[in-house]
């Protein structure tokens, strides 16, 4: 068991997570339980099942998930998962025309999850039995909520509500929390060999910016970064001199509407634990969902959103597709670093790490609240 | 061919197939005469293949079946 309490101390002094925390099947098992499922993680996006009817499998970390938007028109999570022989209900993602049908025995669901029907259950030809309660047997529902277009889960169903969890986020960020508007052409993956934590972490601070990012830097330069930080919650900067793509005769993408002032010409990006990295500005927000697919490997879904339906339309095919490349490229620029994170976590002596007390309070933050999820996990097990 | 295995032949086709129409036409069809020759366990398993086939395609078709199974005490 990993030794947090030198995570948990004030910046100046503390340590960051120890190696096991990326070399250590046992701990990336016990994160599982205690810092992924025990909170709200994202699984995938609201866009992922656009129509009515449509299903989406998900494996998060071995949990089987299905994303479904049901008739009217929400997004529902359920354990994909029969109720009767535990059966994985959908395999590839699909559209569901009416019930979601088990392979195995052909137990019927709608996409409420409530169970419709039980053929044969009561013999052949008799699809009902005293002892089969079809309101017991829906599907089992996970938490579930959207926010930023990203669908985040609370496995564990101990999580407090999410809008209580982020509500100073929800109101720092109240100017972009509305339709957004997405068009695939802005959407892209890429895979690291990482820790998921990795990722987090890198993405906080803005010290590594003038020698990972030059050409961020040259438009964004570190003193015009601040951090943010807010303890058990969230973390990351901002930026104090954002300036919009222009494309050809200067079109701009559209504002959102009733955009702040104070968002002309700023920027700000916020990991929002434990795995989402959010980025919003006056004309786009973009959301990565980290999804931990090993304890060395993460991929990295990114999918950029804009402020109406005009901006995803033929009119703004090539800013978007400049925009598109911008970022993908920014990101691709950080791989390398947090691979050889991974790679360094392996060195037998390191022992967690010494922060920059002046830049690196927002890593801190999320070491702090990763231990914090841990112990809390410990505590759990210890009282059952 | 005999008509079973003419039948035999189009289900297993439409089940290579997903077509959830064809499966229904069939075990429907083989469900009611079952039914009307006064064999209602027999009826009730074909229809109830229809049923499961109809529920999965949002075919409206499920209704109906749902009251035949529904009169015999066979659905809820």
């Amino acid at each position: 068991m990993s030794d947090l309490s030198a995570v948990m101390q004030p910046l100046n002094v503390a340590k960051g997570l120890p190696n096991e925390h990326y070399v250590d099947e046992a701990t990336f098992k016990e994160e599982r339980e205690s810092v992924l499922f025990a909170n709200w993680s994202a699984v995938g996006f609201a866009h992922d099942v656009p129509n009515a009817g449509d299903a989406n499998p998900i494996d998060f970390l071995g949990m089987p998930l299905l994303m479904v938007r049901d008739d009217q028109g929400a997004v529902r999570v359920h354990q994909n998962t029969c109720r009767h022989r535990g059966m994985i209900l959908v395999s590839e993602k699909s559209n569901i025309r009416g019930t979601i049908r088990c392979p195995y025995h052909s137990w019927c669901y709608g996409l409420d999850g409530a169970l419709r029907s039980t053929p044969h259950v009561g013999g052949p030809g008799q699809n009902t039995h005293v002892d089969i309660k079809r309101n017991e047997l829906g599907l089992i529902e996970i938490r579930s909520h959207i926010y930023m277009g990203v669908v985040f889960v609370n496995i564990s169903g101990n999580a407090a509500p999410f809008e209580e969890v982020h509500r100073d986020l929800l109101a720092r960020w109240d100017d972009f929390d509305k339709p957004l508007h997405h068009n695939p052409d802005s959407a892209f993956a890429l895979d690291v060999d990482s820790n998921w934590k990795l990722a987090v972490e890198n993405y906080c601070e803005s010290y590594h910016l003038p020698w990972v990012h030059p050409g961020l830097n040259l438009v964004s330069r570190l003193e015009d970064h601040y951090h943010l930080e807010a303890p058990q919650k969230y973390s990351g900067q901002g930026s104090l001199v954002y300036s919009q793509l222009k494309g050809e005769n200067d079109l701009v993408f559209p504002d959102f509407d009733g955009v702040a002032d104070k968002w002309n010409t700023a920027s700000e990006y916020v990991a929002l634990y434990p795995n989402v990295l959010l980025g919003v500005h006056r004309d786009h927000t973009y959301a990565i969902i980290l999804e931990p697919r090993a304890i060395s490997k993460t991929r990295e879904h990114v999918a950029i959103y804009y402020a109406n339906s005009r901006a995803v339309g033929a009119d703004y095919d090539a800013m978007r597709q400049t925009n598109t490349a911008f970022w993908k490229e920014v990101f691709e620029e950080d791989i390398f670093v947090v691979e050889g994170m991974q790679k360094g976590r392996h060195g037998v002596l390191f022992d967690g790490g010494k922060f920059s007390p002046a830049m690196d309070g927002p890593t801190h933050l999320f070491h702090d609240w990763v231990a914090t999820q841990i112990n809390n996990g410990r505590k759990q097990v210890a009282a059952e | 061919m005999s008509r079973f295995e003419r039948l035999d032949e189009q289900v297993l086709k439409a089940h290579e197939q997903g077509d959830h129409g064809a499966l229904i036409d069939v075990y429907h069809m083989l469900g009611d005469e079952e039914l009307a020759g006064g064999k209602i366990t027999s009826g009730c398993f074909l229809l109830t293949q229809a049923y499961v086939y109809a529920l999965e395609a949002g075919d409206d078709r499920a209704n109906e079946i749902h009251k035949i199974l529904k009169s015999h005490g066979r659905e809820e």
